[in-house]
């Protein structure tokens, strides 16, 4: 559906990306995961056709990516790009307008977005009054108007309620059971784990992993054991090899987590030492994102 | 490009703001202006306190004299003392004081307070003409009795040079509330780079540029739908103050096809060195102090505020090199003087060609502004 391949673009002297190779299949949900500054959004600009990428190819079902692909494509952006004094459908008639949508096709298009982001009451209200969620909703609902193909979601999330994120998960989902394909940019790991089947990870301008999420963890992740003791105990984990801290307990890396779990277990009884949870912990994505790109804060973080 | 038109005209329609600048300030402007300068100051009176502590017949002959000429009103004072302090204490003008001895020496007092000078110089010139006018008389009147030699007397007071005043009729009328209105209206349709730079600063600040640029939207449509909305605006704003005018104050507005000309034009070039400077500008507060500079600044030397006339040379040659300057002089011609669309057309051109480098800027400046786009 979509190749990318060697894409590179640069600001100046600095690469923010660097021979990107992706290829992502028609209906995934297509997870693009960094730290802030790793180069997602410039691989998303470039996408949408709002920038230029410097080298390298793209294509979108075989067809070289370019302007007139845009009505392929629908983006959303991470910023909520709505006329706040204007009414949704105000909102939502400028963008059909603008993807050349008239008359009763343009009606049937608003009425079925209406639905789909369930804001079909809301429709001649002024956007200035919607909450948080219902405007992140309006603004997912401006870029599905003409029908796309390929749904660009960045960060689409970003500050609501659960409800409200609920609701984008569902319209995600109804959305790839209607054959769409959606790349899904996030910073929110378990979100990224429920919603998307493939995954890049970019750090410093370069897909430090790819492919699908078991894929991923079996190249990345080391299952673990997890120990929550009732009363400090810390001491007599460290004939343990690769411990850190993990909530209210800690957790050994480990190639074989069942049989640490059971020399753990004897070692405990024997001693008497008393604990709350003892368990093979399974890797999850933040694990391996923080594995890939380390704990370190970036420069926008740490400013 | 409708589509950007439309969407355009909608939040701009919905802007109180925009509203205040463009129709309600220039409204207020010119009902408190037109007030001030548009009564007949022909009518103006003159008051002129006096005290005559003389009483001869000297002195009520010269205070006949002052009080048969036009506009001046002569009050009756009893109290010398008292009105010098009143001029002391800002209650009172001027003070024409005839003390004793008038009669003999033809001494007479005027009383006025030092920092309010101006107030008094319209007496001063009064009483300056009515002395040299008696003079004249007195002198004329003793070399006719003493002068044997008619004809040389009549050659001695005949005036070096004589003025015939010869008004021209431009085909006009000519007031100062017909200057006043298309001054101000062509100052205030330069306030609109206020509100293009709030828009264009917000579609690049907000997202809303980058998510065009994701559509089939082309950056000239971007640019043409904002820039043809703004222009609707502005050019309704001139028709709505040309016709205040036209309904509350009676003004003339000439030829009809040339003042609609004339407006489109100012409406062209206010939005198009808007569009320009909307494209340039990298913060909103950068747009309105320069948005202020160019409204004000060019309103002062071009002319808007007070005749150029009454300006200094160098003031008057920069007054060329602004839009405001062919926009109020295109006004004037076809409000004063009847000038026709092919009578103005050097000022239709300059107009035309400040428009074009307006957008000639924001054309050039497209690729930065998507460039810092977020």
């Amino acid at each position: 559906m979509i190749q990318i391949t060697g894409v590179s673009k640069s600001y100046k002297n600095k690469n923010a990306l660097q021979a990107i190779d992706i290829d992502i299949q028609q209906g995934d949900c297509f997870g693009l995961v960094g730290p802030n500054g790793a180069g997602k959004s410039t691989l998303i600009k470039i996408l949408s056709s709002i920038l230029q990428h410097d080298r390298g190819n793209i294509t979108i079902q075989e067809q070289p990516l370019q302007k007139t692909s845009q009505n392929m494509i629908g983006y959303v952006p991470q910023d909520i790009c709505l006329e706040e004094t204007l009414t949704a459908e105000d909102n939502l008639t400028f963008f059909a307008r603008i993807h050349h949508l008239k008359g009763k096709e343009r009606r049937e298009r608003m009425d079925a977005v209406l639905e789909q982001i369930s804001l079909t009451n809301q429709r001649k209200d002024v956007v200035s009054t919607f909450s948080g969620g219902m405007k992140r909703r309006l603004n997912i609902g401006c870029a599905l108007l003409h029908d796309p193909d390929v749904l660009i979601m960045d960060e689409p999330t970003v500050g609501i309620d659960p409800q409200s994120r609920y609701n984008i998960y569902s319209l995600i989902h109804r959305l790839r059971r209607l054959g769409k394909t959606i790349i899904y940019t996030s910073h929110y790991m378990e979100e990224v784990e429920q919603l998307c089947n493939r995954v890049a990870f970019i750090d410093h301008g370069e897909v430090v992993a790819y492919g699908s999420l078991a894929q991923i963890a079996n190249q990345h992740a080391k299952s673990g054991v997890y120990v929550e003791f009732q009363s400090e105990q810390f001491d007599i984990l460290k004939q343990f090899e690769h411990v850190e801290e993990k909530g209210n307990g800690y957790r050994m890396l480990t190639e074989q987590p069942l049989q640490l779990l059971e020399k753990m277990a004897h070692q405990f009884e024997r001693d008497h030492i008393p604990i709350v949870r003892l368990e093979v912990s399974q890797p999850k994505l933040e694990d391996i994102f923080l594995q890939l790109t380390g704990t370190a804060l970036r420069e926008g973080d740490a400013q | 490009m409708f589509s950007m038109y439309v969407l355009e005209m909608k939040k701009n329609l919905k802007d109180k703001g925009l509203i205040f600048w463009t129709l309600l300030l220039p409204i207020a402007f010119i009902v408190v202006f037109a007030s001030i300068f548009g009564s007949d100051t022909t009518d103006q009176e003159l008051t002129l306190h006096y005290v005559d502590t003389d009483q001869s017949e000297a002195s009520a002959e010269l205070l006949q004299e002052i009080s048969t000429l036009k506009n001046v009103e002569l009050v009756k004072e009893e109290s010398y003392a008292n009105s010098v302090e009143q001029i002391q204490s800002g209650q009172m003008n001027v003070l024409f004081h005839l003390p004793e001895g008038f009669s003999n020496d033809g001494s007479t007092h005027l009383y006025y307070e030092q920092v309010r000078e101006e107030v008094a110089a319209p007496v001063i010139a009064m009483l300056e003409n009515l002395r040299y006018g008696l003079q004249a008389e007195e002198q004329y009147t003793l070399a006719q009795e003493e002068w044997e030699n008619a004809a040389m007397v009549a050659e001695f007071f005949t005036p070096p040079f004589t003025i015939f005043y010869e008004a021209q009729d431009s085909g006009g009328e000519v007031d100062a509330i017909t200057h006043l209105i298309p001054g101000y209206a062509v100052m205030f349709t330069f306030f609109i780079m206020i509100s293009m730079v709030t828009s264009f600063i917000k579609d690049q600040r907000s997202g809303m540029l980058s998510r065009l640029a994701a559509t089939p939207l082309a950056p000239l449509q971007y640019l043409g739908g904002k820039w043809i909305a703004f222009i609707t605006i502005v050019f309704l704003q001139v028709v709505i103050l040309l016709l205040f005018g036209y309904f509350v104050y009676d003004i003339n507005l000439g030829n009809v096809p040339a003042i609609t000309v004339v407006s489109l034009l100012l409406a062209l070039t206010a939005t198009g060195l808007g569009l320009g400077l909307s494209l340039i500008v990298r913060t909103e507060n950068m747009g309105i102090a320069l948005t202020q500079v160019i409204a004000l600044g060019g309103a002062i030397v071009a002319g808007l505020w007070m005749p150029l006339e009454f300006m200094p040379s160098f003031i008057q040659t920069i007054s060329v090199g602004l839009p405001q300057y062919w926009a109020h002089q295109a006004f004037l011609d076809v409000m004063s003087r009847g000038a026709t669309i092919v009578d103005i057309w050097p000022s239709l051109a300059m107009l035309l060609g400040f428009s074009i480098l307006g957008a000639f800027i924001a054309w050039l400046s497209y690729g930065r502004y998507v460039k810092h786009a977020n």
